[in-house]
């Protein structure tokens, strides 16, 4: 196989990755790490380089439009990432002390929870799915109404101090919504900080996790918000991937155009296909994805 | 100059919260440099995607009937790890070091996405936001230049 081939093999693969992320509402990353390792036998360290490159695009590709309309929480976001950009430097400093089949091995772990995380029911039976935002956590969660949000006055008075509530518009026009629980909010977002930094992934599942369940923020704030900050988070361990040499750029630019277009096309769709079926398909596919990678992990397949 | 007259100033601002806040709370900030920022986003991401095609096609007209070599990590070359050496790389007109320029722009997005911010705060003077953007900016700058 020659470089021209495997370039547009891994251009429509990359597509293919960004489109499942997409209306998984997962994210590129999660798909391009198994696809490099898994699929063209790259190793490990290329496959996270060229994934955190991926990351990087489609978040900052997205999030323009999220701060159009007016629904991502910069201030929130921002503050945040004090946790998220601490977490994945460390991610990315423990990287180097793992082998490649303990770092392949974690992210099967980490992909597996992903999918558990996104199969959450939602909090209403038979609430309508989703079926809104772009590239992340579109599957997460359910039908959120608006009766579950927090009164601005009732948030905790971290959040209170640093001005984080604010409004996001509704149908029915702007909702006022407060913080809760702040300090579990960053706990929740270093650790996902890390993992995104260990193993090249977004972890826009578990900021999600901690906008919506520990600080109760809406979920659309949630999943726009966390897409917006994966670009710093992902950024953060980036810059040390690219001194370390894992970032190639015959790897990383395929990736990165394939997951972006794979990506501005899945958010299109989603909107018109949000069938509950063909997100199952695709989390089958992330399940066994996630344990392929972390069966061979585990048992040494990956050098 | 309290908080409250400095948001009542952008028109946006006095238009939407105030319906909507309670009034024991002062109305939520409005974010100075929202528009520069999701400028900056979607730029950013087209040049990288712009100037990775350039290069792109260059690697692939000249090395393109190669064969690869990802199976074995090696790590790459001194050149590729640095904006120096792209550089140094790109006036060389190698399809390589262009590609890998267009990865460090990609990089450089988010920073300068948090620089802007910084400058937003700093011009409202929301002294807390500016400890909290200057620690968020060091952290990234550490990352890419200590590694």
């Amino acid at each position: 196989m020659t470089i021209l081939v495997l370039s547009l093999l891994l251009l429509a693969g990359s597509f293919f990755g960004g489109l499942l992320g997409a209306l998984s509402g997962l994210g590129g990353g999660v798909v391009i790490v198994p696809l490099l390792t898994l699929g063209f036998g790259v190793d490990i360290r290329y496959a996270i380089g060229a994934a955190l490159v991926s990351v990087i695009a489609t978040s900052s590709g997205a999030a323009a439009a999220y701060i159009r309309d007016g629904f991502a929480n910069l201030r929130a976001g921002m503050f945040l990432e004090i946790a998220t950009s601490i977490g994945a430097v460390v991610g990315a400093i423990m990287a180097s002390w793992f082998d490649p089949n303990v770092i392949g091995a974690i992210f099967g772990a980490v992909l597996l929870a992903q999918v558990a995380l996104s199969l959450k029911p939602a909090k209403k039976p038979g609430a309508p799915p989703v079926a809104d935002s772009g590239a992340v956590g579109a599957a997460v969660g359910g039908g959120d109404a608006a009766a579950a949000v927090v009164a601005p006055a009732a948030s905790d008075r971290l959040a209170l101090a640093l001005r984080l509530p604010s409004t996001y518009p509704t149908p029915q026009g702007p909702v006022a919504y407060g913080l809760v629980r702040v300090p579990l909010g960053l706990a929740i977002m270093g650790m996902a900080g890390a993992l995104s930094g260990l193993v090249g992934i977004g972890a826009g599942a578990f900021k999600v996790l901690a906008f919506d369940k520990a600080m109760r923020v809406p979920l659309k704030v949630s999943t726009t918000t966390s897409n917006f900050m994966i670009g710093v988070t992902a950024t953060a361990s980036a810059g040390i991937y690219l001194q370390r040499g894992y970032i190639d750029p015959g790897l990383a630019l395929p990736v990165m155009l394939g997951v972006l277009a794979g990506a501005l096309v899945g958010a299109r769709l989603l909107p018109v296909m949000s069938t509950r079926a063909l997100r199952l398909i695709f989390l089958v596919v992330l399940v066994a994805a996630g344990g392929q990678m972390l069966f061979e992990g585990l048992t040494g397949g990956l050098k | 100059m309290s908080a409250g007259d400095r948001d009542r100033r952008s028109p946006s601002a006095a238009a939407t919260p105030a319906m909507v806040a309670p009034a024991d709370l002062p109305p939520p900030p409005r974010e100075p440099m929202a528009g520069a920022i999701a400028l900056v986003l979607r730029g950013g991401v087209m040049l990288a995607a712009a100037v990775g095609l350039i290069g792109g096609v260059l690697f692939l007209i000249r090395h393109g009937h190669e064969v690869p070599h990802y199976r074995v990590f090696r790590g790459e070359p001194s050149e590729y790890r640095s904006l120096v050496g792209v550089l140094g790389g790109t006036f060389a007109e190698q399809g390589r070091a262009i590609v890998q320029l267009a990865v460090m722009i990609l990089i450089a997005v988010p920073v300068v996405r948090v620089a802007l911010a910084l400058f937003g705060y700093l011009r409202e003077r929301d002294w807390p936001f500016i400890a909290v953007t200057l620690v968020v900016l060091a952290i990234l700058v550490h990352g890419l230049v200590a590694g």
